[in-house]
């Protein structure tokens, strides 16, 4: 038995014996557990009067949560990535000064859409399944892979976005803003803003 | 889920895919492009085999692939220079004694002309591609 599985079945006798939760902190504090393993056991059990403790929900972690969610958030990071950069080289192309695209230009952009043909679907299928069953089941909203995968996601998104508004400022400001550029920034600012405010709604099921 | 977002989400990607289509081209244009460079390729090879081989010489006013020695001989090609000229596709012109140019038809001119191995070429009559090179003399 662990030693967080220890304090937990403490706990639970303890509140099982109807001693009060401070009396309950302060033997464990002596005992030497932090006052933050102390408030996370005891939040674990409910304050509900009952004739046992009831238990909290807790956060679940499963290795199906992590291949899907995993798997999610590569498909997510390979699309994005390809329509960024396939957004670049038709930028590139169309401009008005540009020569035109040359073999490997136009190479990179089949991958790309190659890239995106296969991640986008994915990633739209993963998710629209794994929302359907967060609602019929909204216990599964506390899988922490998820809340993980979301916060890292929001992360990415949110530093993407603050490093490109920062390379945009920087070239202004050094007189290097040309129209190409601006176009670019402008793809990044959409796709990783448009990515921030979808996952930023899902924070709210916590 | 936000429904809104996650349809921007879908059709930025078939934005994305489509204009990239438009743009760049599917298959068929990828087909092209590769016998394109593989016909670029063919002008290079076959320049330096009459570069190898006319180094100080007279150029000649024709020339014929298997007219090369086995050292100036070009070896791994894809597409043979001379299945090219018998076609008709590429053509070798003499300009001087010790000038000389290759041209061959392409599908696309300026993405030919645009790619890094050929940037020397130029733009010739019908939709060619040109490469001239300067003996030593």
């Amino acid at each position: 038995m662990s030693q967080k599985e220890d304090l937990s079945l403490f706990v639970r006798e303890a509140l099982l014996a109807g001693r009060p939760r401070p009396e309950i902190a302060e033997v464990l504090v002596v005992a030497g557990w932090s006052q933050g393993e102390v408030d996370e056991a005891l939040s674990a059990w409910a304050e509900t009067p009952f004739a046992v403790p009831v238990p909290r929900p807790r956060t679940v972690v499963s290795a199906r949560d992590f291949f899907v969610y995993a798997l999610t958030f590569v498909a997510l990071g390979i699309a994005a990535f390809h329509v960024v950069w396939l957004g670049f080289l038709v930028v590139e192309m169309l401009w008005p000064d540009s020569d035109g695209a040359n073999y490997w230009q136009a190479r990179e952009a089949r991958n790309s859409i190659a890239a995106i043909l296969v991640a986008a679907p994915l990633y739209a299928w993963l998710t629209v399944r794994e929302r359907r069953r967060l609602a019929a089941d909204p216990g599964l909203y506390r899988s922490a892979i998820r809340k993980w995968t979301t916060y890292v996601t929001l992360l990415i998104a949110a530093l993407v976005f603050v490093i490109d508004l920062i390379v945009a400022l920087a070239s202004f400001l050094n007189g290097e803003l040309t129209g190409v550029f601006v176009a670019k920034v402008v793809i990044v600012a959409v796709v990783s803003g448009v990515l921030f405010a979808f996952y930023l709604r899902d924070t709210d099921r916590g | 889920m936000n429904r809104v977002l996650f349809a921007l989400m879908g059709l930025i990607g078939v934005v994305a895919v489509g204009t990239g289509l438009f743009v760049f081209g599917g298959p068929g244009t990828a087909r092209a492009e590769r016998e394109d460079q593989d016909r670029l390729m063919a002008v290079n090879d076959l320049a330096r085999a009459i570069s190898c081989a006319y180094d100080t010489a007279v150029l000649p006013e024709a020339i014929g692939v298997t007219s090369f020695s086995d050292a100036c001989r070009p070896t791994n090609l894809r597409v043979s220079a001379s299945q090219l000229m018998a076609g008709g596709l590429l053509t070798y012109r003499r300009l001087s004694d010790h000038r000389f140019q290759i041209c061959v038809i392409v599908h696309d001119l300026g993405r030919s002309l645009n790619s890094a191995p050929y940037s020397d070429m130029t733009a010739g009559p019908e939709g060619a591609a040109c490469l001239t090179r300067d003996m030593q003399g």
